[in-house]
């Protein structure tokens, strides 16, 4: 299969494209799933900041029962997992879900130790530390976002707080967000993806194979049936155009062969006037040889008449009748 | 093979780096500058050996490629991203690796199939006249 021109031609580049196009397709996706994950991050800050900014009048009013109303509303809405706001020593004070309250967060687990490494947790986390991914219990893809409540003088002024000199921080409002949204986006993307690579290979490897077959296999292999009935003889096969330079070598074979076929067609009417002529003359040998002496130079001056020319003149061969043949 | 079946799974039959070695290393690059590096490869690696094929050279050093191969196997590991592009170096080194052998079984027939017709007629010429004919 591969010694044919056929597979020779089309291999390479259907390799070298096939390959190709898989390549930039998944970095492709990569990418855009990198660039999806990092503005779901972003997002979820975003989010988080809001949360906290409308829930920010409540806090300093004290309003408990408020600001419990308004993280269960939140955590009631498609896509959020769960949404709370633990104290400086991780005990959960407020939660979408009631069962959750009073239990505490240990800061050495993933996406608490991002801050808590050191002696003194990271006062102004940046967007990587703020969020983490896991697998809740349920086996949901969790991505949560962490974002600090910051002590200020409205907070300490009152008897709920400490002053801001002592205590920087005065909890963190937590927020977690189902992947499921964000995995089904990504499985369409993949799907949307494969699809798009099977049509450009599709049409790349199938447009140059159907484009070759046409413009150069099919020729070559009525060039090849061409010669192969031309080398068994058969030099009456006419050959069907081809294209470019292929019809020119075409037309020249087809010239080689009408005239090895003509002159294969001299050579025998040759060899036939041959063979009437060697047997008229060895018909005129046994005719010769049954006439006797006087009467044979009667004809041999008969014939030399006949051709104008005077028989005592003629060469010592002129009578040899093998000589004039 | 061997190289990639190492890969997939994290050079884990192979020590992990000592933080020593990891410090003299540096800093890895950026995973998007490797990916981009990837990218170059594939392509300037496909389109030189389609030239090769062209024109008809001999293939390239097959050893090279494997060591690119292995050279992109060892930046994504040392950037902790070998999970996620792991088949991507697969089928940039299975493209070019494949089309390199490609080239190199088509040359070398090549090139056989000549020496082969250069020996027919060598041996036709030492022939007797009277055998030829």
């Amino acid at each position: 299969m591969f010694r044919k021109i056929c597979a020779r031609a089309i291999i390479p580049v259907a390799l070298a494209v096939t390959g190709f196009v898989v390549l930039c397709c998944i970095l492709l996706y990569s990418l855009i799933k990198g660039d999806l994950i990092d503005h779901e991050a972003k997002q979820s800050a975003a989010l988080a900041g809001t949360v906290l900014k409308s829930a920010r009048y409540v806090m300093l009013r004290d309003d408990r029962e408020t600001l419990r109303n308004i993280l269960q509303n939140i955590a009631a809405q498609t896509g959020v997992e769960h949404t709370r706001i633990f104290n400086k020593e991780g005990r959960v004070m407020f939660s979408g879900k009631p069962e959750e309250l009073n239990q505490t967060v240990d800061t050495r687990a993933e996406g608490c130790s991002g801050c808590h490494f050191g002696p003194e947790p990271v006062a102004l986390p940046e967007l990587n530390r703020m969020t983490r991914r896991f697998t809740n219990a349920r086996g949901m893809e969790v991505l949560a976002v962490t974002a600090p409540i910051f002590n200020e003088p409205e907070c300490s002024g009152t008897a709920c707080h400490p002053p801001l000199a002592r205590q920087k921080v005065l909890g963190m409002l937590d927020i977690g967000l189902d992947q499921a949204p964000l995995h089904n986006a990504l499985a369409i993307l993949r799907l949307r993806m494969t699809l798009f690579s099977l049509m450009v290979l599709v049409l790349t490897v199938g447009g140059v194979a159907a484009l070759l077959n046409r413009q150069v296999f099919i020729p070559i292999r009525r060039l090849s049936d061409f010669t192969n009935s031309v080398a068994d003889g058969n030099l009456d096969e006419q050959l069907a155009g081809g294209c470019g330079e292929l019809e020119d070598v075409a037309a020249q074979f087809r010239k080689m062969a009408t005239d090895l076929g003509e002159a294969q067609r001299r050579v025998r009417q040759l060899e036939a006037a041959i063979a009437v002529e060697q047997t008229s003359v060895l018909a005129c040998e046994g005719v010769v040889n049954d006439v006797p002496e006087p009467a044979r130079e009667d004809q041999d001056a008969g014939r030399a008449q006949a051709r104008g020319a005077d028989p005592r003149t003629r060469p010592a061969s002129a009578g040899d009748p093998k000589k004039d043949s | 093979m061997l190289l990639s079946i190492l890969a997939f799974r994290n050079f884990d039959l192979l020590p992990p780096l000592s933080e020593g070695v990891r410090r003299i290393l540096g800093p890895s690059p950026p995973v998007r500058l490797i990916q981009v590096a990837l990218v170059v490869y594939g392509f300037s690696g496909t389109v030189l050996i389609l030239a090769r094929m062209a024109r008809g050279t001999a293939p390239g050093n097959a050893w090279l490629q494997l060591g690119y191969l292995a050279a992109f196997f060892g930046f994504f590991h040392f950037a902790g991203a070998l999970g996620e592009n792991f088949w991507a170096v697969l089928t940039a080194g299975v493209t070019v690796v494949g089309l390199q052998a490609f080239q190199g079984w088509s040359h070398w027939s090549e090139q056989a199939r000549e020496e082969q017709d250069r020996l027919a007629r060598l041996e036709g010429a030492k022939r007797p006249p009277d055998l030829v004919s």
